[in-house]
């Protein structure tokens, strides 16, 4: 009797593996079951064992933050009630995410053996028409497993909507913090060790956040870019704004390179050089990444733009070629580097790569100063 | 102005259907250039300006574009819009890898999730059509492509059982080529009617022969382009396998099916089929897989060979789920992964030593009884 009633007071437990989609519905996900009153186990950060045991239960030609993700379940399997892995297939009208995100509840339910029972909800408004109906579905479906009051689980969604915004509006940053970066007056991240020897570079690195936030996956990217005095910006923290505008872009015949003026097209060049929304990039979470790059190669104020792909993911190769093709295409003065990581990428060819990278830029950067320096009065002041 | 000259990837024996469409919309023969089946240079070409990671069809349509370009077309009709797979970027990216390799192409992307756009897509290339005419044009792909799959499905039965090789190769042709002399819709269905007794009376049976059932599942593009999956009906005919094709345009083509309540579409009969494994559409044909190989087991068929482009999304992920199918209905399913590397060698081998199997797996099954006689009647589920 007396283990009964301890049964039922401890709290329900609900694992999310820290990988893929995690990343950037962190807020959202564990605000929801801990206002429902459920104790959220997120797996820990990603270690070597977790890399071998996804090797290991995947196939080969299976994307390398997919294999991380199933390294991720095995680890907190037996520790949770409950997994969460949504069967996110997309959230707008003309977008979606990546086909692997639908069937990973799927893989996972019929593949690992001891697997306590999925909250996989099916969202897809793309194909689906799904709306805010079937979210309250969702929503009150999920909730009738941790409590009875249906009260408690509109305040956890409300208060985990709320959590979603604040948590983009502290990572996304405005355009006058992007203005002061680019004056570089302030940092965004861990801030350089500059020496004499090594002057601050200013990079933009785009890739996943999944692989940019994950130590592991990143080969410690960022801890390495700090120590050669890089200081960087992720593509998660821009500002949509610009990027909205790149990816207009790609609905124009020639990246809209022909317009005059891209920010107001006048009619007659509108009729000329618009291909249709046939065209438009749709895989959602690509935007940024092809955004970034796009922006940045354009603009020409970073010294360099790094982008980090995980071996085989398909999404990127899409955006991979737009970002290559549109570097071609503008003869873009920013360097661009593409890294490929994968489950065998070695750490030491990693850093030579990322040091050579950096001593390039470095030698542009001072060629580029000599030649100003020639022309007219230094301009460059660093902070 | 130039004169608008079309052209359009390789697609297997469906090509001929696209064909079909443009002379219904009355462009002169000079005015449509025709792919070529797919060569080893066609490959190298598209993967040498491809992604590197782009999935197999994307580089093989794209070789196939650049040798029609090559040959003087202007306009490209390829897959756009918004799919859940990179199917749908094909034509997007494409464009712009041809303006950089210098070619002043045209492309229109097509949405095939929307019909209404498809026709104003194909009114744009005919010859100044209205919409009604466009539309009894675009009429002729799904009347067409119900004789196309037919035959398809006649060949890979009766190659496997012929008596003399190459006959039905002959009669296939013939079949090919009469359909696309008549004009007339209702001529068509009436030949459609006629094609499994034109079968029947022109091909002789070897009536030794017992032959195993294996079903190909996969995706769409793999399934049906023959420079991909290396001839693989072929092979499996050779080998004294009838063989069945899980996926069809039919899909998207079958207009009046989606508007009739009465009936229906083949691929929701694989879907309801993959329900306990896999609930929701995962893009390509990675539920119909699934569904396809429990529906060919309950008709009590042999073996699946399970065919998709390397690096493609779906299919991995249905791959992920068949081996425990496999398991729980126990059906042998070979998975094949092709790109523009593979080996003949390794693959036939592959084939050989799981066609072996089967036949042991029969014989145990059957102990010593005589296997029942497969007729086209008793194969044509349609």
């Amino acid at each position: 009797m007396r283990n009964k009633i301890g049964a039922r007071k401890k709290k329900l437990r609900v694992g999310i593996p820290r990988g893929l989609l995690f990343y950037k519905f962190e807020a959202m996900w564990t605000t929801f079951f801990e206002t429902l009153g459920a104790e959220v186990v997120i797996s820990p950060e990603t270690t070597k064992k977790m890399k071998e045991d996804g090797l290991k239960s995947t196939l080969d030609d299976d994307c390398y933050s997919a294999k991380l993700f199933y390294g991720h379940v095995d680890a907190i399997k037996d520790k949770v009630d409950y997994f969460f892995v949504p069967r996110f297939a997309s959230r707008n009208k003309r977008e979606v995410g990546c086909p692997k995100f639908i069937a990973l509840a799927d893989i996972l339910e019929h593949t690992k053996e001891n697997m306590p029972p999925i909250i996989g909800p099916y969202y897809s408004t793309s194909r689906e028409g799904h709306g805010v109906l079937r979210l309250l579905r969702i929503v009150y479906q999920i909730g009738f497993k941790f409590t009875k009051n249906p009260i408690r689980i509109l305040r956890a969604t409300i208060k985990a909507l709320r959590a979603d915004k604040k948590y983009l509006e502290n990572l996304i940053i405005d355009n006058e913090t992007l203005q002061k970066w680019e004056n570089s007056e302030i940092y965004l991240n861990d801030p350089p060790i500059i020496t004499d020897e090594n002057e601050m570079l200013k990079v933009a690195v785009v890739s996943h956040p999944y692989v940019i936030n994950d130590n592991f996956a990143s080969l410690e990217m960022r801890e390495k870019l700090k120590n050669l005095g890089v200081d960087i910006i992720t593509c998660q923290q821009m500002p949509r704004a610009p990027i909205e505008r790149q990816i207009k872009r790609l609905l124009y015949d020639d990246f809209g390179l022909m317009i005059k003026d891209f920010d107001n097209i006048q009619k007659d060049e509108q009729q000329k050089f618009y291909l249709g929304l046939n065209d438009y990039l749709y895989f959602e979470f690509e935007h940024e990444i092809v955004g970034t790059a796009m922006h940045y190669l354009e603009k020409n104020i970073v010294d360099g733009v790094l982008m980090l792909v995980n071996f085989i993911c398909g999404p990127v190769s899409v955006s991979m070629e737009y970002v290559k093709q549109f570097a071609k295409r503008i003869k873009s003065p920013t360097p661009l580097m593409i890294v490929t990581l994968d489950a065998h990428t070695g750490e030491a060819g990693f850093r030579t790569r990322l040091e050579a990278f950096t001593d390039i830029l470095r030698i542009k950067k001072m060629q580029d100063t000599t030649i100003t320096d020639k022309k007219k009065e230094p301009a460059m002041i660093l902070a | 102005m130039k004169p608008i000259i079309v052209t359009y990837s390789h697609f297997g024996s469906l090509t001929l259907l696209f064909k079909a469409i443009l002379q219904e919309l009355e462009l002169p023969d000079e005015r449509i250039i025709e792919p070529t089946p797919p060569s080893k240079l066609t490959i190298e070409i598209g993967s040498k300006h491809s992604p590197e990671w782009m999935c197999t069809p994307f580089k093989m349509s794209l070789g196939s574009l650049i040798e029609s370009i090559e040959r003087g077309a202007n306009h490209v009709i390829q897959i756009g819009g918004i799919g859940t797979c990179r199917a749908s970027c094909y034509g997007p990216i494409q464009r712009v890898i041809c303006k950089d390799l210098g070619y002043d192409v045209k492309f229109i992307s097509i949405d095939y999730h929307k019909p209404f756009d498809m026709l104003n897509d194909f009114r744009s290339v005919s010859n100044g059509f209205s919409y009604l005419r466009t539309l009894k044009a675009i009429r002729r792909i799904w009347v067409k492509n119900y004789s196309i799959d037919l035959i398809e499905n006649l060949i890979n039965f009766y190659r496997g059982v012929e008596l003399v090789p190459d006959s039905t190769d002959k009669v296939a042709k013939k079949a090919h080529k009469k359909l696309f002399e008549i004009k007339r819709i209702r001529d068509i269905k009436k030949f459609h009617k006629t094609l499994p007794k034109m079968f029947k009376d022109e091909i002789e049976i070897n009536e030794s022969i017992q032959p195993l059932k294996v079903g190909v599942i996969g995706e769409i593009y793999a399934v049906h382009e023959p420079a991909l999956h290396l001839d693989l009906y072929r092979r499996l005919n050779k080998l004294g396998v009838i063989a069945r094709c899980g996926v069809s345009l039919k899909k998207f083509s079958d207009v009046p099916a989606k508007f009739n309540p009465f009936k229906k579409e083949y691929y929701k009969v694989y879907r309801k089929e993959a329900q306990p494994y896999m609930k929701q559409y995962i893009g390509g044909d990675g539920q119909e897989s699934i569904g396809t190989t429990i529906f060919l087991k309950k008709k009590g068929w042999d073996g699946m060979v399970h065919i998709w482009p390397f690096s493609c999304i779906p299919e991995l992920n249905a791959q992920n789920i068949l081996p425990v199918v496999s398991k729980d209905w126990d059906m042998p399913v070979l998975p094949m992964v092709v790109d523009e590397q593979t080996g003949v060698a390794g693959y036939q081998t592959r084939l050989e030593a799981f066609i072996d199997m089967l036949r042991i797996r029969r014989d145990q099954r059957l102990e010593g009884k005589q296997p029942e006689k497969v007729t086209w009647e008793t194969f044509n589920y349609d």
